[in-house]
């Protein structure tokens, strides 16, 4: 059994998949304090990052028909002996509606719905929306039975992963679908009253809406039908259900139905169904290959996905003289045709790319931010980037992106956002900050961890910790400094663990980020490590850590050579042992760097220095010959003369004045 | 302004000269060797004239002591400078200077030839000392760069120095 906040214990032999997420297995879990408690556990991938901020909020509240967390807490788990985040769970009390292999259900009757799903699901996003949070996890196969008579529904977990990471593209807005799963980002609740109206229709069509399409079918539909008609069609509905799916599935975001609407049908107030706003079609085609494309959003969509197709109708006027003579959209045809003539330069001479991103974000401004192979909403960019960490190629396209300023264009074409694109703004002039420098602390890793407040490290350093908070690093790197026989010296520093807490550092000064880039000077670099574990530790006000500050000692090499005398270095040396076994590494930096210390090397070594040049002066002299040259032995000797006559003379006149007085 | 003083000197000399004639007539003979000393000793120290001034006043002492004894007369200053015996004095004293200069040059030569070796020993022994006490430093110690983290370059303009003791308070 796994303990799980002292009052929790997982079982991982207990496996409970019907509380499977994608990723994340779900296993029994008990509370000790009340043992015929259900819960479940589920171990979230060591990769992502579950959203904390929502689950501590969850956590807080009282019951809702939402399954809730009600503890976490990191473990080692036994099959693979790396530390997980786990996250135990209240359950559901009855099975989940449907799932991947078992797709349908017994549909719901419209009179079931408001009961069934809309209220239950109204509770939830108000309780959201007051705090400024989203659910993204809408889906049928994240919906519960409330109760064993399968009476009302309740929401599935959303905080173990990160948000709309498992949405199909059924379930999401025209827009969010054509980005990255990873990039959609946590949305605003009209992306979850869109979800929401999917799977009312899904409920109603008992698990067989959209039956046998391919996501880019579903997608091609809902761009030329609107989403209201390629998943409802013709259909037979009463009126207020059909008013419900017509406002929660409008394509046009400022006309979907808010949560005021939505509250407002739910106690009966009846409302005109709104007509679908379709995206408007040229009078003439746009052709490209054997392709025909009638909307602008469509044009965009395929040239989107398919960036060899961007890259050549983005360089193309054809494409400015489709929108202003077929669409008579004169604005997007100059905007598109001053791109064209403004020659946006291109990578070392390679595809315009950026020309073609801003093409695209001319051509459908509410679309994701798309370049080559990313789609991104620019909140979510740093979220890509931590998903998506080990695909070294797509953490370049990021880089590439950011360095290209695209997000400016982006922001640009955006209608409203104000405040929010201000932030997001702001945002992406520090990650160009971060990436554009690749030393320790900087780099890609720093955009990671700053923007990502609870991103686990990714350090190889760290083994199989999961570390996700500055509290949790130094006793980390204990438990390895511990467990390791290791007696090479290895520095327990790289990109991720530096720009893991730099980002995570409220404190931590500039200058031992400057110091650690001077890795010319192994000294300095290495006191830079020293400052920088005794700042954390100093930070978090941690537990003495000895075999930690042992590791730190062994560094010390350098730091000791870079006394002068020998006698420092011994004193340096005895004084940084002894501070390793305290395990303070304060008192670990002050025995390494002392400035007494240092001060009196400084001052024996000028000293030195000094008398050593006498001593050169003097052999060389000496070596000369100089001592035995007549010169110098009759200045000597005329000298020594001069004494002798004086010190005899001085007796004579004493003897003789003893002699007079006497007499 | 040398001059002047040099003036004043002489005035003040010629005065006492008139009221201390007999002494100063005892000292002038007497002091002889030495004034010949200054005149052969061209070194800006003047030593040799110093070693014997000092022994030839030592052996003017017993006349001066039998002038001022017997009233400081003429009469008495020539009867002194007729006896050979106190003549003997001051000239056999400024001999015994003259001879101490004379002799000790070969025995301090003897002396350097003898140390020198010894000294350069010393020295030697006294540089490998400071060297292995200090290493390195000594033959670098224009170059040398300290840790404390001082002194490294800044890596942007907002960055501010790096870090040192002083400077970042580990608390």
């Amino acid at each position: 059994m796994i303990s799980i906040a002292g009052n929790y214990e997982v079982d991982p032999g207990a496996e409970l998949p019907a509380f499977d997420q994608p990723g994340c297995r779900a296993y029994a879990a008990e509370d000790n304090r009340q043992p015929d408690r259900a819960l479940f556990a589920l171990v979230t991938p060591r990769h992502m990052a579950p959203r904390h901020d929502l689950m501590r909020y969850l956590m807080r509240l009282g019951a809702m028909p939402l399954i809730r967390p009600v503890a976490l807490g990191i473990a080692a788990w036994p099959s693979s002996q790396e530390e997980h985040l786990i996250i135990v769970y209240n359950q559901p009390g009855g099975p989940r509606l449907c799932s991947e292999n078992n797709p349908t259900f017994k549909p719901l009757r419209e009179d079931e719905l408001q009961d069934a799903i809309v209220e239950p699901a109204l509770a939830v996003l108000k309780e959201f929306n007051s705090r400024g949070y989203t659910h993204r996890a809408i889906r049928a196969d994240n919906v519960f039975y409330d109760s064993s008579d399968k009476s009302s529904l309740m929401l599935g977990d959303c905080v173990a992963l990160p948000p709309a990471i498992n949405q199909p593209v059924l379930y999401e807005t025209v827009e969010a679908a054509l980005a990255n799963p990873a990039g959609r980002g946590p949305g605003w609740v009209a992306d979850d009253l869109y979800a929401l109206g999917v799977l009312i229709a899904m409920l109603l069509s008992g698990g067989k809406l959209c039956e046998g399409m391919s996501d880019e079918q579903i997608l091609q539909s809902k761009i030329a039908n609107g989403s209201y008609g390629a998943l409802i069609g013709r259909n037979r509905l009463s009126m207020p259900v059909m008013e419900l799916l017509r406002g929660l599935l409008c394509d046009v975001t400022r006309e979907r139905w808010t949560l005021k609407d939505l509250v407002a049908w739910a106690q009966g107030r009846r409302q005109t169904p709104k007509q679908p706003m379709l995206p408007k079609k040229g009078s003439r085609p746009f052709e490209y290959q054997d392709k025909i494309f009638w909307t602008a959003k469509a044009l965009s969509a395929a040239a989107g996905a398919d960036w060899d197709m961007a890259l050549e109708i983005s360089q193309d006027t054809v494409l400015a003289g489709w929108f202003s003579r077929s669409l008579g959209d004169g604005d997007r045809a100059e905007r598109l045709q001053a791109l064209l003539r403004s020659g946006l330069p291109s990578a070392n001479g390679g595809p315009p790319h950026r020309l073609v991103s801003e093409t695209l974000i001319a051509m459908e401004p509410e679309a994701p931010l798309r370049y080559r192979d990313l789609s991104l909403y620019p909140e979510a960019a740093a979220q890509l980037l931590g998903i998506e960490w080990d695909q070294q190629e797509r953490r370049q396209r990021v880089a590439e992106m950011i360095r290209s300023r695209l997000s400016n264009a982006w922001f640009d074409g955006q209608k409203g956002g104000g405040a929010e694109h201000v932030l997001l703004q702001k945002n992406f002039t520090s990650m160009l900050q971060y990436i554009s420098q690749p030393r320790l602390g900087y780099g890609l890793e720093r955009m990671l961890y700053d923007f990502n407040p609870h991103w686990p490290c990714r350090s190889p350093l760290l083994g199989g910790a999961y570390v996700y908070s500055l509290l949790q690093l130094l006793p980390a790197l204990e438990r390895i400094a511990r467990d390791s026989n290791d007696d090479e010296v290895r520095e327990p520093v790289d990109h991720h663990i530096v720009a893991f807490a730099a980002a995570r550092a409220r404190h931590l000064p500039e200058r031992v980020l400057s110091s650690l880039a001077r890795q010319d000077n192994p000294a300095t670099y290495r006191m830079a490590i020293l400052y920088l574990f005794a700042e954390l530790q100093r930070e978090t006000a941690g537990e003495p850590c000895p075999a930690f500050a042992g590791w730190l000692a062994r560094l010390t090499g350098p730091i000791i050579e870079s006394y002068n005398s020998t006698e420092a270095r011994h004193t340096a040396a005895k004084a940084i042992k002894k501070a390793a076994d305290s395990g303070n590494l304060s008192d670990l930096v002050a025995a390494a760097d002392n400035p007494e210390l240092r001060g009196r090397d400084e001052a024996g070594l000028k000293a030195a220095v000094k008398a050593c040049n006498d001593i050169d002066e003097e052999i060389a002299w000496l070596e000369s010959g100089a001592m035995n040259s007549d010169d110098f032995v009759g200045e000597r000797s005329q000298k020594f003369a001069a004494v002798a006559c004086g010190c005899l003379s001085s007796v004579a006149f004493l003897i003789m004045t003893i002699y007079y007085v006497a007499a | 302004m040398k001059k002047i003083l040099q003036k004043k000197w002489l005035l003040l000399i010629g005065l006492l000269s008139l009221v201390f004639l007999p002494t100063m007539l005892v000292l002038v003979i007497s002091m002889l060797p030495t004034f010949a000393a200054l005149a052969v000793d061209r070194t800006k120290e003047r030593y040799l004239a110093m070693g014997i001034g000092a022994l030839n006043f030592c052996g003017c002492l017993p006349a001066i002591v039998i002038l001022w004894t017997e009233g400081q007369s003429l009469t008495v200053a020539l009867s002194i400078l007729g006896d050979v015996m106190l003549w003997l004095a001051p000239y056999g004293a400024s001999a015994i200077g003259w001879l101490i200069y004379l002799s000790i040059q070969p025995v301090m030569a003897s002396y350097y030839a003898a140390t020198a070796s010894q000294r350069l020993e010393d020295l030697r022994s006294r540089r490998a000392e400071l060297i292995e006490q200090w290493g390195d430093a000594l033959a670098e110690h224009e170059d040398l760069e300290r840790p404390g983290l001082a002194g490294a370059p800044a890596a942007s303009p907002d960055d501010g120095d790096e870090v040192s003791q002083q400077q970042v308070a580990v608390r």
